[in-house]
């Protein structure tokens, strides 16, 4: 069965439905955003590290290898006159492709240190509101080794850069060349 | 500038900086506790002793009075220090400024034959202001801390420059771009594009001039930040011979002295670098080296030891010998020092060569003296001479004939500290240099010159012994096999050949050595980085490392055909440390065993339960379950309880260790106080 429906009635639906729709948008931008990530493919994942330790994306320079380095540490390159160690992030992570490491990004901690992530693509920005991310989806992703905060729904491991800089296998990458290194 | 005005200009330099430092040592006296006052007044005779015989030398008889006079004033206190009153210690320190007026009153006196003390004292203090002000004009003392500053500034612009360098190349190949596209496009001058791009050329062409003043500039400037840094090398010749006097004293042997160092400048922060070696060489010759006069005799030598110090400019090194016709040093009484350390396995020993054997005296505790005397042993210390001389960016080398006439050794540092020459070679994707003091050629090796002698590269010369060779890849543990080279680098380290195969040889390049990044700075291997106009960054490499890391190749092939195969053997590495757990796997893969790695206690339980394994290297502080809970519960498997275990771990108290004992592990190592050698050693026992 169908009624006839009167043009005043119609548009009061119509006008209802926009309240409503509205409503949900004040209910998103309710959402506060917390942070903004530049978005990174490597290995065929994607790492989202925050503009605010973000310092520099490009492409990537040659890079140098030096001995005895653990295999996350690919090197040193140059970027304007600073010399930095570049870090295969991807296989920190455990992606399971093969790396172009066609970019880069320089992050640079609270401590002015920096190193450059050696990455495949660059994908773009993408704000993060707040709880949107989820510190594990499988129980394993936020284990002792692995330099991530947590990943978003659409799977965008947000990078710990504090976290990375701090880590053992950052701040003693040399060592690997004769004397065992003491632990911190 | 006559040589009366050269002599009085370096005493009145050194003059400033003894007397300097005998301020700051009154001044510590003072602070310190009479019964700890010992080296200080030893050091305060010291300075006070080179005062005197530097004004000695120029015949200023006013410094040498007054200098002798705290002499005698100081001797008395000299056994027992602690009684140095500090009324007496106030009492010399006033000295300090009438010595300064004494030094300052011969600067800017005349070379006209006047006695410089008698024309001194004729002046009054209008003068010595007088001269003050003449002495403003031509030099002024700047503190070392701030010419490091600007010589890092220097270092700097070098370093601005080929960045500059590389962003005009760049920038030329836009232009060129841009032109193209123009061209391509029909947009002619009179097009907004086609402006641009004259505009853009134009530029770049009136930035050349700009460019070329600034690298003349910069090149001026890094030539006289150079210059200003050379002393002459006999400056130290008077501290030289003092320690020969001292050492012949102590060993009441009959020797004497020669020294010529020409006029040879040198980097003053080389020269200050070089006394600790030069002291222990000297006293190492005339300890060790000469020989009693009743040896003497037997051999029918002359009673009278001779020392000579003899130095050289080699390019950029200068060379410093430093000779004894003493005792010699002989080769059975290294090799039985050397076997007893266990540097290496026995049969590694007798296939060294001379220089090889010569060689080991540089190794840490390795000493031929039969006793080794307060003064100085024979190897006991030549390492560290080794290191303090490569880290200058230098070596050093001993040669001794068999037949007991001497033993000279020869060190060769760099006369400037500022830039370095290096080699600059291909390895790879990335280029290295090599510092060209340990460059004695390259060759182009042709088919059949690279033969295998028991599992080791081998180049044969046609003259000559054959040379040992590595492929620098190799060395460097960089990725990748290291291919079809043909292009040898040949280094030389104390008279010791090792033929290094690489990609490609660049050529030479004088270079500005910048630190490694903050994470790499101690990367060993290496000794720094340079960036090259295109931006690419070139590592400078620690030569002394290829040879330890070839060495240690040849040695574990020998170890390991003397401990028999390895392979099969099967280890599991416990580290929850990435880097250590690398490590580790890396020393025991390169031996020839299989790893098998855990992250954790956890982990490395579960694999246990599914393999068989010959032995376990863990950590001790791991999350999950740690290295003694592991090993406690590998001994209470029946299936396991026999399997050894070794504790490698950053804890070292004596509680720490004892619990890894009562765990049950065989071995408990600890982190930073072993090397790889000393691993493979340990896991060697049990395997």
């Amino acid at each position: 069965m169908t009624a006839e429906v009167s043009e005043a009635r119609a548009e009061d639906i119509l006008r209802q439905r926009a309240d409503k729709y509205a409503r949900l948008d004040e209910r998103e931008a309710a959402r506060e955003i917390v942070d903004t990530v530049v978005v990174m493919g490597v290995g065929g994942q994607k790492i989202g590290v925050s503009v605010k330790h973000l310092e520099v994306i490009g492409k990537a320079p040659p890079i140098a290898h030096l001995p005895g380095l653990p295999p996350m540490v690919r090197g040193v390159l140059q970027h304007r006159g600073e010399l930095l160690a570049a870090v295969d992030i991807g296989r920190w992570l455990g992606t399971p492709g093969k790396p172009s490491h066609a970019f880069l990004a320089i992050i640079e901690g609270a401590d002015k240190r920096k190193i450059c992530l050696l990455v495949d693509q660059v994908l773009g920005f993408r704000e993060v509101a707040e709880g949107e991310i989820v510190e594990s989806f499988f129980g394993n992703e936020k284990s002792e080794g692995r330099p991530v905060s947590g990943t978003t729904r659409d799977l965008v491991a947000i990078v710990d850069v504090e976290r990375l800089l701090q880590s053992q296998e950052i701040r003693n990458s040399q060592g690997a060349g004769g004397k065992i290194q003491g632990k911190a | 500038m006559t040589v009366n005005d050269e002599l009085r200009g370096v005493f009145i330099e050194e003059s400033y900086e003894l007397i300097d430092r005998f301020g700051v040592l009154i001044s510590s006296l003072l602070n310190t506790p009479p019964a700890e006052r010992a080296p200080l007044l030893e050091e305060l005779l010291r300075v006070t002793h080179n005062l005197k015989g530097a004004a000695r030398t120029v015949g200023h008889a006013g410094m040498e009075t007054l200098t002798h006079q705290i002499e005698e004033d100081l001797e008395p206190f000299k056994d027992d220090p602690s009684t140095l009153s500090d009324k007496m210690i106030s009492k010399i320190g006033k000295a300090t400024s009438a010595m300064q007026i004494l030094v300052e009153g011969m600067e800017g006196t005349p070379e006209d034959g006047e006695d410089p003390e008698s024309g001194m004292s004729a002046k009054g203090e209008g003068d010595r202001n007088a001269q003050g002000a003449s002495r403003s004009s031509s030099s002024i003392r700047v503190d070392t801390d701030r010419f490091d500053e600007l010589m890092s500034f220097s270092g700097e612009l070098l370093m601005s420059r080929a960045r500059m360098e590389e962003r005009y190349g760049r920038l030329k190949g836009v232009l060129e771009t841009l032109k193209q596209y123009a061209s391509r496009h029909g947009l002619n001058g009179d097009s907004q594009v086609g402006e641009a791009v004259h505009e853009l050329g134009d530029l770049i062409q009136s930035d050349i001039r700009d460019r070329l003043d600034f690298q003349h500039l910069t090149d001026r400037m890094n030539e006289t930040m150079k210059k200003v840094r050379m002393v002459p090398l006999r400056r130290a010749e008077r501290e030289w011979r003092e320690v020969f006097r001292k050492a012949a004293h102590t060993t009441g042997k009959e020797v004497s002295i020669d020294i010529d160092t020409g006029t040879i400048e040198l980097d003053k922060h080389v020269l200050d670098l070089l006394r600790d070696p030069m002291m222990h060489l000297i006293r190492n010759a005339v300890d060790h080296g000469i020989e009693t006069p009743e040896e003497r005799a037997s051999r029918k030598k002359p009673p009278v030891g001779r020392v000579e110090i003899g130095a050289a400019v080699q390019g950029a090194m200068v060379q410093i010998r430093v000779t004894d016709d003493g005792r010699g040093v002989r080769r059975k009484a290294i090799l039985n020092s050397a076997a007893r350390l266990n540097l290496m396995p026995p049969n590694r020993l007798e296939q060294l060569s001379d220089e090889e054997i010569l060689d080991l005296l540089f190794q840490p505790g390795l000493s031929t003296a039969a006793e080794v005397s307060h003064l100085s042993g024979r190897g006991v210390g030549l390492d560290v001479v080794r290191a303090q001389v490569e880290a200058l960016g230098g070596s050093v080398t001993v040669w001794s004939p068999e037949d007991s006439i001497g033993t000279t050794f020869l060190l060769s540092v760099p006369l400037s500290v500022l830039s370095t020459i290096g080699l600059y070679v291909q390895s790879g994707q990335s280029t290295y240099a090599l510092p060209l003091e340990y460059v004695e050629k390259t060759v182009r090796a042709k088919k059949g010159d690279i033969e295998n002698l028991d599992g080791q590269l081998v180049l044969k010369q046609l003259e000559g012994d054959p040379i040992r060779l590595a492929n620098l890849r190799d060395l460097l543990g960089a990725p990748g096999r290291g291919g079809e080279s043909e292009q040898v680098v040949i280094l030389s380290r104390s008279n010791i050949l090792l033929g290094v195969l690489v990609d490609q040889v660049e050529g030479h390049h004088e270079f500005v050595t910048q630190s490694l990044p903050w994470n790499l700075a101690r990367t060993p291997g290496t000794n720094g980085a340079s960036i090259r106009a295109d931006g690419s960054v070139v590592i400078t490499l620690d030569v002394p490392y290829l040879f330890e890391r070839a060495g240690s190749t040849a040695i574990q092939a020998a170890r390991n055909s003397m401990l028999g195969a390895t392979q099969n053997r099967k280890v599991l590495v416990v580290d929850d440390s990435l880097a250590a757990r690398t490590l580790e796997k890396n020393i025991l893969l390169d031996a020839g065993y299989e790893v098998i790695l855990a992250e954790d206690g956890d982990e490395a339980w579960r694999i246990l339960e599914r393999e068989s394994f010959d032995l376990v290297v863990t950590d001790v502080d791991m999350p999950k379950l740690d290295g003694l809970a592991l090993t406690r519960r590998i001994r209470k498997n029946d299936k396991l309880r026999d399997l050894p275990v070794i504790l490698v771990t950053s804890l070292d108290k004596p509680e720490q260790r004892a619990a890894g004992g009562d765990a049950g592990a065989d071995e408990y190592v600890v982190k930073g106080t072993f090397d790889q050698m000393a691993l493979l050693e340990i896991v060697s026992k049990y395997l």
